[in-house]
């Protein structure tokens, strides 16, 4: 997947309440960090902390889209 | 000292007796003839975020101590890359993580090719070693962590009856 994001773009990430990829996914809004080497993951800081005490994340390009 | 002291003594041979009394090589340097190998492997899916888990995990046997010598872990799938924090390993003695290996942010060696340690690190009896992996940020799409320790056991009376065990 070819990234379109930039450093700082708002974006929509669709994980389930737990941050996982199957389930009911829910839009969670983060700010976009930088691709992965490798260019099929992304790291993006979500607006809301995890329950884990991460903000940070690395999920997969197909996980990200554009804020509406 | 005797030159015999440098150099590793034929198999099954570990005491050399001089004239000025009799010297004890050591197990963890000389594995004695009643050695017994360790090599433990595993994998197992990478824990969600926020959470740890055990890939390698044993306890030294009774009446043993040990070495470990080689170790190995790894990543498989997307989304972690090297050095990046996102998952972190820890080698542990009773849950106390081995000097140097606390927070470890690479892959020092897949299983199949363990790192090779210049001296390694000793293990005592009863004692529970692990190797932990913790997600600090990766969403789980199938992952999984790898790792290995080996190295052998010793009947602990060939130890420094003196020794603090760490």
């Amino acid at each position: 997947m070819t990234n379109t994001f930039k450093r700082g773009d708002t974006v929509t990430v669709r994980l389930t309440a737990d941050h996982e990829l199957e389930g009911d996914l829910q839009p969670h809004s983060a700010k976009f960090i930088r691709v992965l080497p490798g260019q099929d993951w992304a790291e993006v800081q979500l607006e809301s902390e995890h329950a884990g005490g991460t903000k940070t994340l690395h999920v997969p390009l197909d996980a990200i889209e554009a804020a509406q | 000292m005797s030159s015999n002291l440098l150099v590793p003594l034929p198999m099954g041979q570990d005491v050399i007796e001089q004239s000025t009394g009799t010297y004890q090589l050591s197990p963890w340097i000389y594995p004695p003839g009643e050695f017994w190998p360790i090599d433990q492997v595993n994998y197992i899916n990478l824990p969600a975020i926020g959470a740890n888990a055990a890939v390698v995990s044993f306890q030294v046997p009774p009446g043993h101590n040990g070495i470990i010598l080689a170790y190995g872990n790894n990543f498989v799938g997307g989304g972690w890359t090297e050095g990046s924090g996102a998952v972190t390993w820890q080698i542990t003695r009773d849950q106390a993580a081995v000097d140097g290996y606390d927070a470890i942010v690479a892959s020092l060696g897949s299983p199949a090719s363990p790192f090779r340690h210049p001296s390694g690190f000793r293990i005592f009896e009863n004692q529970v070693i692990q190797l932990v992996v913790f997600n600090v940020s990766v969403v789980l799409a199938g992952q999984l962590s790898g790792g290995r320790l080996a190295g052998w056991y010793y009947p602990k009376m060939y130890e420094d009856q003196n020794i603090t065990t760490m």
